[in-house]
């Protein structure tokens, strides 16, 4: 489904997934091949923004899918709609192993790349994205959470507060402290890549 | 703030847009996205503001996607097959110990050992199939058969009765 597309689904929309999770119920193998296209890039995609770790993303992702067969039968039609119950259980499985990783690191923190150092060589081929996602990296987890949504994923403000079980207003806030952030540790890059100085100016 | 989409925006509303959903006005709020067109006709330093957002959206976008591999789907479709045979193993073992018996293969395999001095070696439907055929056979011909046994016996004892009357009422 294109961004767009999500933008604009109603949210009276009946749940096109519903179908779906209670085939699975009954051991249908297509049905859960079919529900796994339809989400697993997103589910994949929002636990790697979260844990920047592609092999930890990949265990996140398997444990929802799990959580999703054993539980189909459970499925009430009509209550939450399934792509945003999957998602809040992607969110809530990151931030438990966010959790544990702090615990961790507590004493020695893991060593990040810092996303304003020599832009001109961050200018090299791939360079860019490594810069971009130590930036990202450096955010908050519920702020990262909210631009993963939002920004990358492309569902609408209600959705993701949903999703977060926050407010609209609470997203939104969300959104731009995380954008002000990347653009401030951005903006040596920002300049080299745009020629625009990018720091916050009164209009 | 502006109210509704008629309202002229201001400059600093535009710039908390931009800062919060970035460049793309179709994703700004539908009442905002008018006031800030209009904003954006007429004041270079809306568009200012605009192109930074832009920037920062473009290099959010040099973030390559995670696309799920065939090893994870593998994985994923693998714990799918797993918790469905475990399912429904649970929902066998609330079912007739016969079914069980057979749904186990323990039943498939005692009929194959069983036909094994005889050396038959082809599916098992057959022989199960002609067993089974047999035995509706016979039941079928025991309920409808011409003259059961138990019509025999009472017809014998009939006959030794009416001999009794016979011989009491001989004097």
């Amino acid at each position: 489904m294109t961004v767009q597309a999500r933008k604009t689904q109603s949210a009276a929309a009946p749940d096109p997934d519903g179908p779906l999770v209670l085939a699975i119920a009954g051991g249908d193998q297509r049905a859960a091949a079919t529900l796994m296209d339809r989400h697993l890039g997103t589910v994949l995609a929002t636990a790697q923004r979260l844990l920047v770790d592609r092999a930890e993303a990949e265990d996140v992702a398997q444990e929802v899918f799990l959580r999703v067969w054993r539980h189909a039968g459970d499925w009430a039609p009509g209550q939450a709609k399934f792509r945003t119950w999957i998602v809040r259980v992607t969110l809530n499985l990151c931030y438990d192993r966010l959790r544990k990783k702090r615990e961790i690191y507590t004493d020695t923190l893991p060593e990040v790349v810092d996303p304003a150092q020599s832009p001109r060589d961050a200018l090299e081929a791939g360079e860019v994205s490594k810069a971009v996602w130590a930036a990202i990296e450096l955010l908050p987890e519920r702020q990262r959470a909210a631009l993963s949504l939002c920004h990358f994923e492309g569902y609408s403000n209600q959705e993701a507060a949903d999703m977060m079980e926050i407010s609209v207003e609470a997203i939104e806030s969300l959104l731009a402290r995380a954008r002000r952030t990347l653009k401030k540790s951005l903006g040596p890059l920002n300049r080299d890549l745009f020629g625009h100085v990018t720091e916050d100016k009164a209009m | 703030m502006t109210d509704n989409a008629t309202d002229p925006m201001e400059r600093a509303e535009f710039r908390q847009l931009a800062e919060t959903y970035g460049s793309n006005l179709a994703v700004w709020p539908s009442d905002k996205r008018a006031p800030a067109q209009r904003l954006l006709s007429d004041d270079p330093s809306a568009r200012d503001a605009l192109r930074e957002a832009a920037n920062l959206d473009a290099l959010l976008g040099s973030v390559p996607v995670a696309r799920p591999g065939a090893a994870l789907r593998a994985r994923v479709m693998a714990d799918f097959d797993r918790v469905s045979g475990e399912r429904a193993s649970a929902r066998d073992h609330q079912r007739p110990a016969g079914w069980r018996f057979w749904r186990g293969e323990k039943g498939a395999d005692w009929v194959r050992r069983s036909l094994e001095p005889l050396g038959w070696s082809g599916p098992l439907w057959q022989p199960v199939g002609a067993l089974a055929a047999c035995l509706v056979i016979g039941l079928a011909a025991g309920y409808s058969g011409p003259i059961s046994a138990e019509t025999q016996v009472f017809a014998s004892l009939e006959a030794v009765s009416f001999d009794l009357t016979d011989w009491s009422q001989g004097d």
